[in-house]
Formats: structure tokens, C-alpha cells, sequence
């Protein structure tokens, strides 16, 4: 098991994603066939990547990162990264794939901005 | 036998002066009666002669009484043979001129011749002429009285004068007394000194008369020789007499044997002599000393039989004794020893041959039985030996997880089974456990203790890594160990999939490694002390990382501390060196060479110990090494992404084997990752048969250098333009960020195309290279 993908919905629209393992050419795939229906989906608004067993990604998992925030920006939604391990954070740093504003450290962080997420789709 | 032979003689000889003395005695026995006979009957005749001659001298005669006169001469003994009165001419009468009458013995009666007719010779006569000469009285020599008495015969003459003669005469004539030669004979033929002997007379005149009927030496005429024969008998004689004896030896003239002769002088100047050959003489003496002969011979052969018949109750039997032994010697034990009579010194013998016999089948069945042990044992230990070889595994390899182990091993006993032990096996179809171990002393106790030894670490080490198998086999070892037999082990385990390798020690010596470059290394673990003796010792693990290619050597201390003749020790130095220059490239050439060495090392400086050499060589399919200096490895991948993880694997493990700091690494594996990834993907579009190669190299200061070669079409994958990172998220492109990736995380790239391959080279950065890399 390269990559173990688990699909959490949390409901109002978030929805989590824990990945452990490695995210490569080989397996990214698997992750964007996951992630598909929820990225066609505009009920889905927020996409939360836990990548606390994330122990390597390459660009192809860059790709599907990408993917995923062109698929919800698009629609308002974000795309939120949280626990990234220092492998996996130099290459997101590289490459610039994600604002730093997007990556949380702690899911606490995480929480708290998700609040802040939907009081703004909620409040209007 | 000498001695018999010796007496035999002397007693021969004695007997032969004795019976030569006797017949002396004898013979002077009986000359002294033939000369008393002789003396007699001589003395008579001169007495009757002289009688008649002193009657016709005074008394006158009538013519008549001439012839009464002789008649009663010759009738007075019968020894007398005749008698004659001769008378000078006309002596008797003055008309007879010759008158001789002759009266002597016949046969029957007496006759009377004149001896005057025919012819008157009878003055010529030595009996008549001689007493006429010499006027005395005379005893003839022996002749034939031819006209009288016709016989041969001795006489005695005596000149007489009748009463009437006239006084001018000398004498009237002579009176005699015949005694006949055979008369003589006789008497000395009754001469019986011994047998075969012959008596002889001598006359005066040197006549020589001998014994009738004697069959005497001196022949059978009538009695008379002269010979020459008879002559030298004679001057023997005379000799003899001069010289005082009466018995003497002579050589016998007629040329024989030699003779005894004994020699008496008698009256009147006659001799009697007695001749008798030696060997008649002797003969008696010669039979008793052939008798004698016979007798000792006959003695002799008696003893001689009764000796053999005596000694043969003990030779027979020491014969039997020593045809027995010699049937023992020649190996037949169950040979019977022949009965000994009773209580002598044979039987004692037979008696002690017979223990010997007992005692020498007792300590052959002994030897033949310890032989027969020490065959038993032999066979006992090749079987032993062959067990202990089963046990232990033969060379081998095989890939499992992803990776590939070879080893090899060789295990030298110094004697027939060893205490020395190596095993390897795999444990869930990744990792590879590999043992070698050394227990104390050597021989039989070695060999069961290491039996035992082995087969907990085939037990034990399945589950569990290098310390705790350790902790377990002093635990298991420890007890029951009444003998205090103890182990050294050394034991591994490397995770074929990543090259990851763990050590345990207790107290062996730490395996050297022979890095691909010719580099030796050497693992040395914090150890415990060996095996067997106490529980709860720790043996902390020592953890490395094998590259592909690279040889681990574990070995036991019969390698290092093997001695030349000069007292040096093999030792760890030689045996790096030997590591170090060597350019094995199999497991197999490799302990082979270390094993040969040592023993060449060795020969002649005395015991060995068990030697073990154990290689192991860590590959990785398709992963080949390109160079040793610096190092560098090739590995082949498939142009598929799912060959990517394990090309990571197979880099990972290389530069984990030399202690690339773990940033490099995860950056040489991104590195790979987006070059194979884009060359999959864009060159070769998904060619899976198409072939990449990756060239690692590592430099002794761990700088990392991937060299990526493809035979797609050429594509310089410098020469794009890198994303806009900054660009908004919907103006991102997705791809391109590898390229981006693979520049920013390393220190140099290069592409070049060359013979229609792309080449690109990476030098990842080093670990405290934090510089950005050039935005180009």
C-alpha cells in the first residue's frame, strides 16, 4: 500500500482527505480518481489534505494538488494542507504549489479556519 | 666316541705288550723244556759216546764187540738214531784197512752197513775228519748221511785210541751218535707257543732246522734251510741274542708282515728260535680288540639307543613343544600344545606356552577389538562429519524481496568434525539471517556443542533480530551446560529489500567489508561475551547498509590466529590486505581465496584450528557496478512508472551503504523520480520496452551523481521555460513542475545527446548546500 486514501465528509460542505504513504507518478492517480467526484461536486466547498502520513510526494502528487485547488477556487472553494512533514513541505515550498496561508500546521489552525470559511459563506 | 676309541687303543696296545710279553714267557717256558730235552738227550749221547770211547780204549775187544759196543749205543734211548765206530786205517785190524760199521734205526728194528763200502769216504766226513783234526770230541752240522743212515741228521763224534794202537797214533778212530733231524724236528714242532708260530734250531754253523709240520715261516723241506731268508732270521737272532733279549720284532724277510722272534741259546752252540708273524700273535689281542671293537660299537649303539630313547622322552616332546609354537608364531592360536609327561622341565615349559598361548589370543582379541573400536569410532566420526556437513548449507543465493544475497561459505575442521559453525537462511521472504560462530576446544565436544548451537539459532532465528537471537541462545546455551562449553557467534541480518543490515556480536571477531571500490571496512559492535556461560548479557545491534556488489566477510579466529613456522599469526591486517588487493568478484572465489591462503599461510606451523570463512554479497537485480574508483553502479530500469519505486529502492540502498546524509537521499530519489517520470511519460510515451539507465555515483565524500540515459528521441528537458509559479492557481500549468523540481533541487545539471541518447547528469546537492541553484 503505497498510498492509503480515506475520505472523511464532515459535513457543510468539507470534506477530509487523509493520505498516507507516498504520493508519486504511481500513485497519484489513485488520488485523482478519489478525488474526482468530490472536485465535480459544487456541494463540496472546502478540501482538507491531511498529509500527517504523507512521507514523500513528487511533482506528479503536485499535479493533483493543483488540480484540486483550480477545481474548487474556481467554484470559491479551498484546498487546505495540514501536517505536512518536512520532505513533503520542502517540495510544496518549491514549487510554490499552494499559498503558504493554506498550509496549516496543526489542525487546530485547520479548525479555525474552516469556521472562518463557511461564517463567510454563511454570513454572506 | 673319541674317548671310547682312545681306550680302545691304549687298551689295545697294553693288551698287545701284555700278550707279546706273554708269549715271551711262553716261549721261554718252552725253549727251557726243549733245551732241557735237548741238554738231556745230548748229554746222554756225549756220555754214552765217551763211555764206548773209553771201554774200546781199555778193554780188548773181540770182533764181535765193535758192533755189540754200537748196538748198545743206539739201544740205549730211542732218541738215538744211530751209531757208527769208524776206524783209522788198519786201526782196526792190519788187513783191513777201512772198518766203519754203522748201526741205526728202521722202522722196525735195526741195521747194520759198513760204512766203509762201497767206498771208504767216511774219513772224509766232517763227523769223522773234524774230531780226527781238532782231537776232540764234536757235534756236526746238520747233513745227510748219505751210504748210512740215509736221513738228515746231526751227530757227535769222539776221537778214541783202542787199547792195542799203537802209541805213534793219534787215535784209532771215532765213535758217534746220530740223533736224526726228524727226531729233532719233532721235538721242536711240539713247541706250542701260539698258534701259527714256527720253531727253528740253529746250529753252530749257522744251520737252520725248523719244526715239522709246523706250517712254520721257514718251510716244509726236510727241515734244513739256508737260505738267505733264514739267514737274516738267524743274524735277527743273534742280534737279538747280543742285545740281551730273547723276544724281538724283525721285519719278516720274505717280505711280509713283521715278525716276533724270540731266540734261546742252548748247548753246544745251538739255538732255538721261535719266529711267529705279528698278526698270529697279535691276532688273539687284535680279535680281542676287534671283540672289543665290536663291543664298544655294539656298547656304543646301545647307548646311543638308549640315549635317543631317553632323550627322545624329552625331544619328542620339545619337538611337539616347538612345531606348536611355531604354529602359534605363524598365527594359529587355537593350535593344541602336545601333553608334557609329567613334573619334568618340558611339561613346566608346555605349561608356560600355554599361557602364553592364552594370554597372546586374549591381547589379540583385545587389540583386534580396540582396532575394531577405532575403526567403529572412524566410521562413527565420517558419519559425524558428514551429519556435521549436512548441517551446515551449502553456497547459495536467491533474490527475495526485491534484492538478491549470494554467500558462500568454508568450513575447514582442524580435525575430523569441527567446532566451528556458519548458517544462513531466509526469514520472511526478505531478510537474510547469517551466523558464524566458534565454540571452545575442538574435536567431538565441539562438534556436539556446536550441533546444539546451531540448531536454537535455526530455532530462534526466524523472529527475531541479531540481539535478541543472541540473548536467546545465551539464555538456551547457558543452561544445562555442564561442561562450561561456551560459543562465540557473530550473527547479521540484512533486509535484502534495502540493503539494511544489523549486527550482533558476542565476543567473535567483527566481520570486515569489502566495499565495491576496494575499500574495507570493518563492523564493530558494541559485543557481548559469548554464548553459553551466564544469562542476561546484552549484545546491542550494529546497524549498516550494504550497497550492491559489496562483500561481507565473517570469519572465525582459526583464520587470524593461524601460525607459520616462524610464530606469526595470520592476523586481521593480512587478511584486510588480502581483502583489499583482491579482485574476487563471486562469494565463492573469494572465501575459496581466503581459505587457501590461510592454509598456505599456514602449512607446517602447527595445529590448526577450525577455519570458517563466510561471504556474503548483497546485489540487486539489474543493478551492476560500472566503477570502482570513485564507485559507481548502473542500474537498468523499464521505461513503466511503476518501476519507479523500486529504482528508488535500489538508489536508496546504495546511498544509505555510503552514509549519504538522508537529505540527500530523499532528494536523489525526488531527483529520479521526475527525470524517469518525464522520460517515461514524454519520451518514450509509454514504451515499456524501451530501457532507461541510471549511473550512481557516490564519492568518498558522499557527493552524490545521477547520470540518466534514454534512447528516446532527444529532449533536453533544461531547455523548457520553467513554470510560472506565481501565476494565478487558473493559470497554472499542471505539468512542468518536475523539470522545476529536479533544478531546484540540485547542485549542477547537464544535458547532453549523444550516439542518439539523451544524457542527463545531476549532482545532487550535498547535505550543507543550501545555496539556491541557478534559475535558469
Amino acid at each position: 500500500m503505497a498510498l492509503d486514501i480515506e475520505l472523511v465528509d464532515q459535513g457543510r460542505g468539507t470534506h477530509r482527505v487523509r493520505l498516507t504513504g507516498r504520493l508519486d507518478t504511481v500513485t497519484a492517480p489513485d488520488l485523482d480518481r478519489r478525488l474526482e467526484p468530490l472536485l465535480g461536486d459544487p456541494a463540496v466547498s472546502a478540501l482538507v489534505l491531511e498529509l500527517g502520513g504523507l512521507e514523500y510526494i513528487s511533482s506528479a502528487g503536485i499535479r493533483s494538488v493543483v488540480r484540486a485547488r483550480k477545481a474548487l477556487e474556481g467554484r470559491g472553494g479551498r484546498v487546505a494542507l495540514v501536517g505536512l512533514q518536512p520532505p513533503v513541505q520542502k517540495v510544496f515550498d518549491i514549487v510554490k504549489a499552494l499559498p503558504a496561508s493554506q498550509i496549516f500546521a496543526s489542525v487546530a489552525e485547520l479548525d479555525a479556519y474552516l469556521d472562518t470559511l463557511q461564517r463567510r459563506a454563511g454570513g454572506g | 666316541m673319541p674317548l671310547f676309541l682312545a681306550s680302545e687303543f691304549l687298551s689295545t696296545y697294553v693288551a698287545e705288550r701284555a700278550l707279546v710279553r706273554g708269549a715271551e714267557h711262553r716261549a721261554e717256558a718252552e725253549a727251557q723244556l726243549v733245551a732241557r730235552e735237548l741238554d738231556g738227550i745230548t748229554r746222554l749221547i756225549e756220555a754214552r759216546v765217551q763211555g764206548v770211547a773209553a771201554t774200546l780204549a781199555t778193554v780188548e775187544l773181540e770182533p764181535t764187540g765193535v758192533e755189540e759196543l754200537i748196538r748198545s749205543l743206539v739201544m740205549a734211548d730211542p732218541r738215538i738214531y744211530g751209531s757208527t765206530i769208524a776206524f783209522e786205517p788198519h786201526a782196526w785190524s792190519p788187513n783191513v784197512s777201512d772198518y766203519a760199521p754203522y748201526v741205526h734205526r728202521t722202522g722196525d728194528g735195526l741195521r747194520e752197513v759198513d760204512l766203509a763200502r762201497p767206498q771208504p769216504s767216511y774219513r772224509e766226513q766232517p763227523w769223522y775228519r773234524l774230531p780226527r783234526e781238532l782231537g776232540r770230541d764234536h757235534w756236526s752240522e746238520p747233513y745227510f748221511d748219505t751210504g748210512g743212515g740215509e736221513v738228515w741228521m746231526i751227530t757227535y763224534s769222539m776221537p778214541f785210541r783202542l787199547k792195542a794202537a799203537p802209541p805213534s797214533a793219534r787215535l784209532s778212530g771215532v765213535v758217534t751218535a746220530d740223533i736224526s733231524l726228524a727226531w729233532l724236528r719233532e721235538l721242536i714242532a711240539r713247541l706250542h707257543v701260539v698258534e701259527g708260530a714256527a720253531a727253528f734250531l740253529v746250529s753252530p754253523g749257522g744251520a737252520l732246522v725248523s719244526g715239522a709240520e709246523s706250517g712254520g715261516e721257514a718251510g716244509a723241506t726236510a727241515g734244513v734251510e739256508t737260505t738267505r731268508r733264514l739267514e737274516e732270521l738267524r743274524a735277527g737272532g743273534q742280534r737279538l741274542a747280543a742285545s740281551g733279549g730273547t723276544i724281538g720284532r724283525v721285519a719278516d724277510p720274505a717280505g711280509g708282515a713283521d715278525v716276533y722272534l724270540t731266540y734261546h741259546p742252548l748247548r753246544a752252540g745251538w739255538a732255538l728260535g721261535l719266529v711267529f708273524p705279528e698278526r698270529l700273535l697279535l691276532a688273539s689281542s687284535r680279535r680281542v680288540g676287534e671283540m672289543w671293537l665290536v663291543f664298544v660299537l655294539l656298547a656304543l649303539a646301545v647307548m646311543g639307543l638308549v640315549v635317543c630313547l631317553a632323550t627322545a622322552r624329552i625331544t619328542r616332546p620339545l619337538e611337539a613343544l616347538v612345531r606348536a609354537v611355531e604354529r602359534i608364531g605363524r598365527g594359529d592360536l587355537e593350535t593344541t600344545l602336545p601333553d608334557a609327561p609329567r613334573g619334568d622341565e618340558v611339561s613346566v615349559l608346555t605349561q608356560s606356552v600355554e599361557r602364553m598361548r592364552v594370554s597372546l589370543q586374549g591381547h589379540i582379541a583385545e587389540r583386534a577389538a580396540a582396532l575394531a573400536a577405532r575403526e567403529r569410532m572412524a566410521g562413527e566420526l565420517e558419519i559425524a562429519r558428514q551429519i556435521q556437513q549436512s548441517m551446515l548449507p551449502p553456497p547459495g543465493g536467491s533474490e527475495i524481496g526485491g534484492g538478491r544475497y549470494v554467500v558462500s561459505a568454508v568450513l575447514r575442521p582442524a580435525r575430523e568434525v569441527a567446532g566451528d559453525l556458519y548458517d544462513f537462511f531466509t526469514v520472511s521472504d526478505q531478510r537474510l539471517v547469517f551466523a558464524v560462530g566458534d565454540v571452545s576446544g575442538k574435536g567431538i565436544p565441539a562438534a556436539l556443542f556446536m550441533a546444539r548451537a546451531a540448531t536454537l539459532l535455526r530455532a530462534v532465528g526466524p523472529s527475531a533480530e541479531p540481539d535478541r537471537i543472541l540473548r536467546e541462545l545465551d539464555a538456551r546455551l547457558s543452561h544445562d551446560n555442564d561442561a562450561c562449553m561456551f560459543v562465540t557467534l557473530g550473527c547479521g541480518l540484512l533486509d535484502a529489500s534495502t540493503g539494511r543490515l544489523r549486527y550482533a556480536s558476542a565476543g567473535h571477531e567483527p566481520p570486515l567489508v569489502r566495499l565495491v571500490g576496494g575499500g574495507v571496512t570493518s563492523l564493530d559492535p558494541e559485543g557481548g561475551p559469548a554464548l553459553g556461560l551466564s544469562e542476561g548479557s546484552r549484545f546491542p545491534c550494529h546497524s549498516t547498509h550494504l550497497a550492491p556488489g559489496d562483500m561481507l566477510v565473517a570469519y572465525t579466529d582459526g583464520v587470524t590466529e593461524a601460525f607459520n613456522p616462524n610464530g606469526q599469526a595470520f592476523g586481521r591486517e593480512r587478511l584486510c590486505r588480502l581483502l583489499a588487493r583482491g579482485t574476487a568478484e563471486t562469494p565463492s572465489v573469494l572465501a575459496d581465496s581466503i581459505a587457501g591462503a590461510v592454509e598456505r599461510f599456514a602449512v607446517g606451523g602447527g595445529p590448526w584450528d577450525d577455519v570458517t570463512v563466510l561471504v556474503l554479497q548483497y546485489r540487486l537485480p539489474l543493478v551492476t557496478v560500472l566503477a570502482r574508483n570513485p564507485e559507481e553502479w548502473r542500474l537498468t530500469l523499464a521505461g513503466r512508472l511503476d518501476e519507479v519505486p523500486r529504482a528508488q529502492q535500489s538508489v536508496a540502498a546504495i546511498l544509505r551503504a555510503r552514509a549519504v546524509p538522508s537529505r540527500v537521499v530523499d532528494d536523489s530519489l525526488l531527483i529520479l523520480e521526475e527525470v524517469v517520470a518525464n522520460v517515461v511519460t514524454h519520451g518514450y510515451r509509454g514504451d515499456a520496452t524501451r530501457c532507461l539507465e541510471i549511473d550512481i555515483q557516490v564519492t568518498p565524500d558522499a557527493q552524490v551523481r545521477l547520470r540518466f540515459a534514454d534512447d528516446g528521441p532527444a529532449f533536453d528537458p533544461l531547455a523548457h521555460p520553467p513554470p510560472d509559479l506565481d501565476a494565478t492557481i487558473d493559470q497554472r500549468a499542471v505539468g512542468g513542475l518536475g523539470v522545476w523540481l529536479v533544478r531546484q533541487l540540485a547542485a549542477r545539471c547537464e544535458y547532453a545527446r549523444d550516439e542518439g541518447r539523451n544524457l542527463l547528469t545531476v549532482v545532487c546537492r550535498t547535505a550543507g548546500d543550501d545555496r539556491p541553484s541557478p534559475a535558469t
